[in-house]
């Protein structure tokens, strides 16, 4: 047993050696790991050997790494401000089409959507398999349909599910649609009485709320 | 390369060559506080400060990318889906990192995705040793090797070993990138060189010949 200890001791050193060389060679290593390594492989054939190794692999690799391609710096600026433009005309033709907020709360307001609704019990459709796969909405919403979107909704990324969640349920208001591709929600009202102007601006009171409007009433949202 | 150690000059040297320490590489000679100022601008939309961190940033990657495929329309693409995200991603950059270390995460996983998807075949220059051929103390030989061994290491094993011995990343700065546990690293970089080992028998073998 003594032995074994000894011989896993001095296993553990050298494995712990061997990792440690990758940084050695590169120079990132700290002083004490590199006085630790040092001390080693003054010793250690083996271990001094792979030292050997990975210096010459790295001295290979950094000499075959200056074959550099000469890639103008300026063309290939040119096309990532052409790709940006792109996006940027994509978000804009999403809010014309029904949305609003900057593109980049929209995968936020996505996210959040989706724990919302795994939250409440999982995307809604159970029981309701002919309905259209793009319209979702809660396990609360009543079984003869959902009410009419009347808000339009964006939120802060730094607004939980839960948090969400609980606005929405103190205003008696719930997700009928979306998010859509600007993360936005259509929100429908639970029962009579609501005044909407009074909800959109408790909604717009509410910390976390990017955006609140009135949605057209004339037609269900996304 | 200031980063890179005078080993190729000499490849005899004993145990630890003291020159070997690293000079801050380029990702960390960054003027941290103009690469912030820039990131602030960028998170306000402002392109200008886009192309500033573009230019600044575009020759790392490129130097980084080559290693893996020499297809410039590749490698521009790599590097502009790369700032794509830092366009898109800069108001999700946390303040205790560093920008390059955040950069060059974003560079990894574009990359990595790329391997995956085999959109980066390797295709060795044939004027490469005629561009090296000024430091007779190089190994063509072993440079040969490693390009074909390389190109045996998964994906993950590859970009940590290019992100150590070729961009000259701190385990921790890897581990950062990554988004990987110091262990899965170094687990990475040991799977790796005992590959290398095994389908190269002259990397088996050449250090023996030293001793």
């Amino acid at each position: 047993m003594k032995n074994n200890s000894i011989d896993d001791g001095s296993q553990r050193v050298h494995l712990r050696v061997w990792d440690l060389l990758p940084w050695i060679v590169n120079g990132t290593a700290s002083d004490s790991a590199r006085r630790d390594v040092e001390a080693h492989v003054s010793d250690c054939e083996h271990c001094r050997a792979e030292l050997t190794r990975q210096q010459r692999v790295h001295a290979a690799m950094n000499a075959d790494a200056d074959a550099q391609v000469a890639l103008p710096v300026e063309r290939g600026l040119e096309r990532l401000l052409e790709s940006v433009d792109a996006h940027e005309q994509q978000a804009a033709r999403y809010t014309r089409a029904g949305g609003t907020g900057r593109s980049r709360w929209a995968w936020v307001a996505c996210g959040l959507a989706a724990m919302v609704l795994l939250e409440a019990g999982g995307l809604v459709g159970l029981g309701t398999s002919h309905r259209n796969t793009s319209s979702y909405h809660t396990l609360s919403s009543p079984d003869a349909g959902l009410p009419q979107a009347e808000i339009r909704l964006v939120v802060d990324p730094s607004m939980t599910a839960g948090k969400l969640q609980a606005l929405l349920v103190a205003l008696h208001l719930q997700i009928v649609a979306g998010p859509n591709e600007d993360g936005v929600y259509s929100l429908g009202v639970i029962g009579p009485g609501h005044d909407i102007e009074k909800d959109t601006a408790a909604l717009r009171a509410a910390p976390g709320v990017r955006f609140v409007e009135p949605a057209d009433g004339s037609r269900n949202a996304q | 390369m200031k980063y890179r150690t005078g080993l190729i000059q000499n490849p005899m040297l004993p145990i630890i060559e003291p020159t070997a320490r690293r000079a801050r590489p380029a990702a960390s000679r960054s003027n941290d506080a103009e690469d912030t100022a820039l990131l602030q601008r960028i998170i306000a939309r402002d392109k200008a400060a886009l192309a500033a961190l573009y230019r600044e940033y575009h020759r790392r990657l490129v130097r980084f990318l080559v290693r893996f495929t020499r297809r410039e329309d590749l490698i521009e693409e790599v590097v502009n889906d790369t700032f794509l995200v830092v366009w898109q991603k800069a108001h999700e950059f946390k303040a205790q990192a560093r920008i390059s270390t955040w950069i060059m995460g974003i560079a990894y996983r574009v990359t990595l995705k790329a391997l995956r998807q085999g959109h980066l075949p390797f295709e060795p220059l044939e004027t490469e040793h005629d561009r090296v051929a000024s430091e007779p103390a190089v190994d063509h030989e072993l440079i040969d090797w490693l390009s074909k061994g390389l190109t045996r290491l998964t994906p993950e094993q590859r970009l940590v070993m290019e992100m150590a011995y070729v961009m000259g990343h701190s385990l921790e700065e890897i581990a950062e990138m990554t988004n990987s546990p110091l262990s899965t690293v170094k687990a990475r970089m040991f799977h790796a060189r005992v590959k290398l080992r095994n389908v190269m028998p002259a990397l088996a073998g050449f250090a023996e010949d030293d001793q």
